[in-house]
């Protein structure tokens, strides 16, 4: 594969310059704590600068080429290399997360979780940065398999630290599921490894190899790769580590984690196992679209039955990655497409409504939607924000919800490489039927919560707009008034805001980055698939 | 107050009526009739040839040559434009059905107006009767004739228009099928929607706490119990006592050679 | 008889030796002598000495190694090939070299501030070291079980050094009678061995057994020398000794166990397969295979439900045992003989820095608590995060996350076993995948007291580990680490061809 080398070293600072934070946070006292965040939001900024120069450098016109591309030795024994790169398909991701870990950092400056201790999150935040940049820019089967692994540990801490109550056990099975997954894909990657005559570890000679392997050995492998990234998508029935454990964490948790984490798994699909096991994932396609479907309505069942707001929020994860799964079940250009698009909307609207579901637990600590209601009278610009999110997720056209979702569905009318038009067709129609019970959950969410009068119990704390740029609320003092959207707030979300606008009306801005990358994959696809 | 609205309508009427006076055209020339110019639909011919070339895209297939009458009599032919009253030249179609005109005839105008002139003499002369002067002849004079207080309530009932629509249409025809209408909007098609939301949402509850809580995360929560409990289960052979220990390892290493034996040495 | 043994002495010459091979055995018989002499002179109050003179010892006894490995590059081969120093010896020897430094730093607080006696402690851990430096030379069945019994014998009376303490008796006394059973059942092994092929040289025994073809003694006498070791490495099921033994040594002791003397028993039987037991691959494979399955899974289960740290280590130590075997199951095939070889190397390594260190912080933290309770750590995330944060460095990389030390062993483990490619290579892929996750489970179990629970007893004075331990700590995150990062540092340790050289040459 064709690569260019130009400016190679924006890669590696913009994964490695988080730990440069983490270093320097290590050598201040604990209980400084302003500066750690300072520290660790500029950190943050340096890196999402030097993403934001990749995204200058990046040559649009050959973004399905593997740009700033890095090959140097790591494993020699192995035959694992240190091989980054960054096409059109990594491109959005890499430069959300970056985004993302910044905005969260700002967030959490007036939002700190209650058990306290900036310089450890600052640092795992730091730290959970680089594994998923890395992630995003590892072309080496094993460079990807440790940053993969890297984001546990941080966010198993996140979670099991600053959690809600139920938290030991929702970090320990997120810890633990996640294990599993990525034990069976470890076996995988090594089959893979030797069926190609354990040559080299790096993506580019795999995708050549991979094809090559007997059917049936790619779809036994094909099966590992499943089992690793379907419970980090989370697909169904791998999907219950996910409600508990975004439930628990603490907002910038379940915001990293729905924004990021959750498209290591996607990515993985698209980026390794598709294109390295052709003929496995042709086989294991049917079986991916069902169970993305399944997916669909189940997360959407599930979301009816929630009575937590956050709850309810992570179990539309669940569904909205089903659609992105059955986009890339197609193996359609254009399903791929929508996928990666997907990806992205998801990460910024989920993101945003963790954002909004931290500040309504901030204000009535309480995330019991029954004891919510009449936020557009108390809090109207966070309920009306709330909404806006609301909208987005359930794909509004005009949104950039609409822009993963749609084409999602209409890409499975006709499935590439021969796949059952029968099946996928019928899987179009009964995911079409997931966006109205999409529509349907949001907004009763949306009608219980913002609609009405504002119950009895939060009255008495005014609601007031002289008080409404009143920044620091104590969390101890329970007589605290219900504030709107604070200045550190509005900082932190605007972008999010902007961009599912942005994206939404003028899709073409994404979809003309990923478009040649995905077009090359399907075309690689084709070449063993068609031959 | 009834009044301003009455005094707006006069206005326009009359304005109206001066604005399209028709008589006039004949004399005038058909620019006065302003109205008919500005409202009434205007043919234009086109030349055939050059129709479907460059004529307006959706009419021009499925347009038919409308061969206009010629118009009869001198007066006819007002328009200058079009085709409404003239034929069209040689080889031009026209687009747009010609429209006639009844022919103004004088002493049909003049036996309308004079009719009308009548009208309003006889109303006038009531009026003054009846409200100057009131006449006894009049006053009262429906409720003693019997066939004038007929024609008095017919009138008056507005010809019985309003109860024959609202009993013999509205009542009888209309209230029954909106009724049916509405009870089957509110029984059937809400209720089916109604339905599909609460069916839905009972069965979101189902399957949440049924499929999700019980089979799906209970078989995740179900292999760490079932892996704590083999440990738990497994206690029992760490007894303490070096006798049984010895047992084992002696024990194994026996099994394990007599069943390597009996594999490999055949 | 007699006259023809006469016959036979008369003709016996001196072998030729080669000092300088044998010079880091020389260092240590000198320094075991030295501090035996110098304990006796030395005062009460001076004894704090001796630790550190035998951490000198140890480092001088590192020098010829250094030499020797900078020096030769070809193999050196005493007695007609019974002692050997090549590479893979070279590489045993440092290792155990290095857990014994650290243990020492371990062990010098701990053993000052408790009752213990201190000269004889360090004489008796420098014989062990001497004996495992022996067996990673030893090619022949007699050298190996002298090395075997010198390192063991010693261990016995550590493990009940803390003479007070019934259960220290208890552990020193179990650990002794099991390991005189596992013995029996070696040496009878042995003997079968040497019966049936007619020599104790391993090469000779390999190339009698070469032709894959055996008979029932053979079998037996293959089964059994393996038991025998599997004893030492305490593998499922031969393994009911080490919790008991573990909870009740005192704590550097039992890192040492779990480290060093682990160790030392697979060196014997990593030696014994690739030189004597080549032929007899259909014997020892699925043996093995049925014990790395078992001792991996019944191991981790059991330490799923352990609440003394010591006791789940023990447990721990005995499931990674079973990832350590793991590749040598197919070690018979000739094709992932070199990668079996060098998975077990690499593991052994990054295990010691991570157990040693994992350990090192019970004794730092038991020091505060004085318990060995799981659940004394909590808290310890607020009063002391850099103990904890190094706790979360051992623990994860035992659990196998990446970058740390930990997954690089596991991941050549996994390589080498999947380089068999068979279907039972991928059944025990499988399970070791499981285990994996089963494993994990207890470790953040711990990690998440440490945490996220509070101090039980409320005290959150900070804790100040002494300066021995810090080093040792030092030593071992730092090696953790590195060879997470960077695992091309060690994966070049135990190149296959350095081992069978020795015969085939």
């Amino acid at each position: 594969m064709e690569t260019l080398t130009d400016q190679n070293w924006l890669l590696s600072v913009g994964v490695f310059l988080p730990l440069v934070g983490v270093l320097v946070m290590m050598f201040i006292p604990k209980n400084e704590e302003d500066t750690h965040k300072l520290v660790g939001i500029v950190t943050a900024g340096a890196t999402l600068a030097i993403g934001i120069v990749t995204l200058f450098a990046f040559d649009y016109g050959q973004s399905e080429k593997l740009q700033f591309f890095v090959d140097a030795e790591w494993i020699p024994v192995i035959n694992s290399n240190y091989t980054i790169g960054l096409d059109g398909i990594s491109l959005p991701l890499y430069i959300l997360s970056m985004a993302v870990t910044f905005l969260v950092m700002i967030y959490t400056w007036d939002n700190m979780p209650d058990a306290g201790n900036p310089k450890a999150f600052y640092m795992l935040m730091l730290v959970l940065q680089t594994g998923m940049a890395g992630t995003f820019v590892a072309q080496d089967l094993i460079l990807f398999f440790v940053f993969f692994e890297v984001v546990l540990l941080p966010m198993y801490f996140m979670i099991g630290v600053w959690g809600g109550e139920q938290r030991k056990y929702a970090s320990l099975k997120f810890f633990l599921y996640t294990m599993f997954g990525s034990a069976f894909m470890l076996v995988a990657f090594l089959a893979l490894f030797f069926q190609t005559d354990a040559v080299s570890f790096g993506f580019a000679h795999l995708v050549e190899a991979g094809a090559a392997i007997d059917r049936d050995v790619q779809i036994w492998i094909f099966a590992g790769m499943f089992l690793g990234f379907a419970v980090k998508v989370p697909m169904f029935p791998f999907h219950t580590w996910l409600p508990d454990a975004h439930t628990q964490a603490p907002t910038q948790g379940s915001v990293i984690l729905a924004a990021i984490l959750l498209k290591l798994g996607t990515y993985g699909f698209v980026r390794i196992a598709l294109p390295m096991l052709p003929e496995g994932a042709l086989a294991w396609a049917p079986v991916i679209g069902i169970l993305a479907v399944i997916g669909i309505i189940y997360g959407a069942l599930g979301c009816l039955a929630q009575t937590d707001m956050k709850r309810l929020i992570a179990f539309s994860s669940v569904a909205h990655m089903g659609f992105v799964m059955l986009g890339i079940s197609t193996l359609t250009e254009f399903g791929i497409n929508a996928a990666l698009f997907g990806m992205v909307a998801h990460g910024l609207i989920t993101g945003m409504l963790f954002f909004v579901a931290g500040s309504v637990k901030h204000r009535y600590h309480t995330l019991e939607i029954k004891r919510l209601s009449g936020m557009l009278i108390q809090a109207p610009r966070l309920g009306w924000i709330l909404g806006f999110a609301a909208m987005a997720s359930l794909g509004l056209p005009g949104l950039a919800g609409f822009w993963g979702e749609f084409p999602a569905i209409l890409s499975a009318y006709n499935p590439n490489f021969g796949l059952s038009t029968a099946l996928f067709r019928t899987l179009m129609v009964i995911s079409a039927i997931g966006t109205v019970l999409a529509a349907g959950y949001l907004l009763w969410l949306y009608q219980r919560t913002a609609f009405g009068e504002p119950s009895d119990e939060f009255t008495d704390h005014g609601g007031a707009p002289t008080h409404a740029l009143s920044a620091a609320v104590n969390d101890d003092d329970h007589h605290d008034e219900i504030t709107d959207v604070t200045p550190i707030e509005w900082i932190a979300w605007t972008p999010f805001l902007i961009a599912i606008v942005v994206f939404g009306v003028y899709p073409q801005l994404m979809f003309k980055v990923i478009d040649p990358a995905v077009t090359q994959l399907v075309a690689q696809l084709g070449e063993t698939l068609n031959p | 107050m009834i009044l301003i609205p009455i005094v707006i309508l006069a206005f326009f009427a009359v304005t109206a009526g001066f604005a399209n006076p028709t008589p006039l055209a004949s004399r005038f020339g058909e620019e006065v009739e302003l109205l008919k110019t500005y409202v009434e639909p205007r043919a234009t011919a086109i030349s055939t040839g050059e129709a479907i070339a460059s004529g307006p895209g959706e009419s021009v297939g499925v347009v038919t040559p409308t061969v206009t009458p010629s118009a009869e009599g001198g007066e006819a032919g007002g328009a200058t434009t079009g085709c409404g009253f003239t034929a069209p030249e040689a080889g031009t179609v026209c687009f747009f059905p010609a429209v006639s005109h009844a022919e103004p005839k004088f002493w049909k105008i003049m036996l309308s107006l004079g009719i009308v002139a009548a009208g309003y003499a006889i109303a006038i002369a009531f009026c003054v009767a009846f409200y100057g002067r009131r006449d006894p002849r009049l006053v009262g004079l429906t409720e003693r004739n019997t066939a004038l207080r007929g024609g008095f309530l017919f009138l008056k009932n507005k010809y019985y228009l309003d109860k024959l629509y609202e009993n013999g249409i509205v009542h009888a025809v209309a209230h029954p099928i909106s009724k049916s209408a509405y009870w089957v909007n509110q029984h059937v098609l809400d209720a089916t929607v109604d339905a599909v939301g609460t069916g839905t949402r009972a069965t979101g509850q189902w399957v949440y706490d049924n499929i999700d809580q019980k089979v799906v995360d209970g078989a995740v929560n179900g292999s760490g119990w079932a892996a704590s409990e083999a440990g738990h289960g497994l206690q029992p052979t760490q007894s303490g006592k070096i006798s049984q220990y010895g047992a084992l390892l002696f024990g194994a290493a026996t099994v394990g050679a007599i069943v390597l034996v009996l594999v490999n040495v055949s | 008889m007699i006259a023809s043994l006469l016959a036979q002495a008369g003709d016996w010459v001196s072998p030729t030796i080669d000092w300088h091979a044998l010079a880091p055995e020389l260092v240590l018989v000198v320094g075991i002598n030295l501090v035996l002499l110098l304990d006796l002179q030395l005062s009460e109050s001076r004894k704090w000495a001796i630790s550190t003179i035998t951490g000198f010892v140890l480092l001088a006894a590192f020098i010829p190694v250094v030499t020797l490995a900078v020096l030769g590059d070809d193999t050196r081969s005493l007695f007609d090939g019974r002692y050997v120093i090549d590479d893979y010896a070279l590489v045993l020897k440092g290792l155990f070299l290095l857990v014994a430094y650290v243990v020492v730093l371990m062990s010098q607080t701990e053993l000052e501030e408790g009752s213990y006696y201190q000269g004889e402690f360090y004489v008796l851990m420098l014989c062990s070291v001497l004996g495992m430096v022996m067996m990673a030379s030893a090619r022949d069945l007699v050298s190996i079980f002298v090395a075997l019994e010198l390192l063991s014998i010693p261990a016995y009376m550590m493990a009940a050094w803390n003479k007070r303490n019934r259960r220290s008796n208890e552990a020193g006394v179990k650990y002794y009678l099991m390991g005189v059973f596992a013995s029996a059942i070696l040496l009878y092994g042995m003997s079968f061995l040497f019966g049936v092929t007619g020599s104790t040289l391993l090469t000779d025994i390999g190339a009698a057994l070469s032709d894959g073809d055996l008979n029932g003694l053979e079998v037996v006498g293959v089964v059994f020398v393996i038991s025998g070791f599997a004893f030492k490495i305490s593998a499922v099921p031969f393994h009911q000794w080490a919790p008991d033994t573990y909870e009740g040594a005192p704590t550097p002791v039992t890192a040492f166990f779990s480290v060093a003397s682990k160790a030392a028993g697979f060196v014997a039987i990593m030696t014994i397969v690739f030189v004597a037991f080549p032929g007899a691959s259909d014997v020892y494979e699925p043996l093995i295979w049925a014990m790395a399955a078992l001792t991996m899974t019944i191991g981790n289960v059991l330490a799923l439900r352990q609440t003394n740290i010591v006791r789940m280590l023990a447990y721990s130590s005995v499931s990674q045992g079973g990832f350590i075997l793991m590749p040598l199951a197919f070690a018979g095939d000739p094709d992932v003989g070199a990668s079996a070889m060098n998975a077990v190397m690499v593991y052994l390594l990054v295990y010691a820095f991570m157990n040693l260190g994992a350990f090192a912080i019970v004794i730092a933290v038991s020091r505060k608590t004085n318990s060995g309770e799981i659940s004394s750590f909590g808290g310890l995330f607020g009063y002391a995060p850099g103990l904890a944060v190094a706790m979360t460095i051992f623990l994860a990389s035992l659990a196998g996350i990446p970058p740390l030390g930990g997954w690089f062993a596991k991941f050549n483990a996994f390589k080498a076993v999947l380089d068999a490619g068979s279907t039972s290579a991928y059944v025990l892929a499988g399970i070791a995948a499981v285990n994996t996750v089963i494993a994990a489970a207890y470790y953040m179990r711990v990690l998440r007291v440490v945490w996220m629970d509070d101090a039980p007893d409320g005290d959150v004075s900070p804790v100040h580990p002494p300066a021995p331990v810090v080093a040792a700590l030092a030593i071992t995150v730092v090696g953790t680490l590195v060879v997470g990062v960077l695992p091309n540092i060690v994966a070049r340790v135990g190149a296959l061809d350095a081992l069978t050289g020795a015969f085939v040459g």
